[in-house]
């Protein structure tokens, strides 16, 4: 259980800045949950990637953005006055498992890898994931153009709205809705 | 879709889910008000109360399994949340309780009237009823948990399935006509137990995600 000291004092300032973030992000302030998804990305990728029993790290992006998606629904689950990074590695740690064995592998992934192996290198996300692009295709039409349009385009609320011809009040309610749909679907369609 | 470009969604997707407690009531009220009503209409209420509930040796069929479901019911939501560490051993002290009353029940009753008083009249309609009364709000307990993060499907099930049962058997307390212990702490119990297996076993399958 405990590690050397050095990474005790690394460990305890990641908990810190993450705690701080999410409490931030709960506060309204969008910019601190982006920083907080941000500072999650690479922990999440290195324990997938060492993980990963023998899956190409192409697929092991998948993975990562399936367990990050999850992390995004469940946030609620969440209290402001518990530490973040525990709370973050127990979904990412059910989600990984459940992202392996639904394609076809066993793997074990004991909750200390996520404070001991190290963040993925910085890369520059090499390459566009095709899983949740299936998905997107399953949603209503309207929905699927919403998710294009706010995802891959990189379009505001406001653009989006304008688009669609939807206030920006419901354009905020569909994404959330679609965004839960794509989980849920993903549970479904990804079979590999 | 890059990873980037998910984050970047993922950052203006600003509408918070609700916590699953919060969720619970809105489910689990109305589930009563069912439950009670299906009791009340379905089998009847027995008046009046002062006579056939509120004397001592017969209000520990409505409260003790009234009390365990307010127990169950919050520990069970803990589960919901994946740093909560719900502290299960609370709940003992419900069927601790209800030994005691069955040993005080054995020794108080007259040898020859032991075996009328376990068997009663009733035996399958309580074994029937109460998972029946229990279901609406082992439906509302499980639709809340399915809002979470549940890490223990099937132990979140089972205590849910406590919870539920525990408060469905307090609804059927109002009708059930049997009066001794040594019929109720039994086949309540046996009723309790049955919900919170369902609970195990559907939470198994519903409570994944």
């Amino acid at each position: 259980m405990r590690a050397a000291p050095r990474r005790d004092g690394m460990m305890q300032d990641r908990q810190a800045e993450w705690t701080r973030l999410l409490r931030a992000a709960n506060g309204g302030d969008a910019e601190a949950y982006k920083a907080f998804l941000h500072a999650v990305t690479p922990v999440l990728r290195g324990v997938v990637r060492a993980r990963s029993a023998g899956l190409p790290p192409d697929d092991c992006e998948d993975v990562v953005q399936e367990v990050l998606l999850a992390i995004h629904l469940k946030r609620h689950t969440w209290r402001q006055d518990e530490p973040a990074a525990p709370w973050c590695y127990a979904i990412a740690r059910h989600k990984v498992v459940d992202a392996f064995r639904k394609r076809g592998r066993r793997v074990h992934v004991p909750v200390d890898d996520f404070a001991e192996i190290l963040p993925a290198a910085p890369v520059a996300d090499p390459t566009e994931r095709n899983d949740i692009e299936r998905v997107i295709d399953h949603l209503e039409p309207r929905a699927a153009q919403l998710v294009r349009a706010i995802g891959l385009e990189g379009q505001s609320i406001a653009e989006t709205g304008d688009m669609l011809d939807m206030s920006e009040g419901a354009v905020r309610v569909m994404l959330h809705r679609s965004l839960k749909k794509l989980a849920a679907l993903r549970e479904r369609l990804i079979e590999i | 879709m890059k990873t980037d470009d998910l984050l970047n969604m993922l950052g203006t997707d600003r509408v918070a889910e609700r916590p699953s407690g919060t969720v619970l009531w809105r489910w689990l009220v109305p589930a009563a008000l069912f439950s009670f009503a299906a009791m009340a209409v379905g089998l009847g209420v027995r008046f009046p109360l002062s006579q056939s509930l509120f004397p001592p040796e017969i209000l520990p069929k409505f409260v003790l399994p009234l009390l365990l479901g307010i127990l169950a019911a919050p520990l069970a939501m803990r589960f919901a949340r994946p740093l909560a560490r719900p502290r299960l051993a609370w709940l003992w002290v419900i069927p601790l309780l209800g030994l005691a009353l069955l040993a005080f029940a054995y020794i108080t009753t007259p040898s020859q009237a032991r075996m009328m008083a376990f068997t009663g009249k009733s035996i399958i309609p309580c074994l029937v009823s109460i998972p029946a009364l229990s279901a609406p709000l082992l439906a509302a307990f499980l639709m809340a948990l399915r809002r979470g993060a549940v890490m223990a499907p099937m132990r979140a099930g089972l205590i849910a399935g406590f919870a539920a049962g525990g408060l469905g058997t307090a609804i059927y307390a109002l009708h059930c006509t049997e009066d001794s212990p040594l019929f109720y702490v039994i086949w309540y119990g046996a009723g309790i137990l049955i919900t919170a297996g369902a609970g195990a076993l559907i939470g198994r399958k519903l409570l994944r995600w």
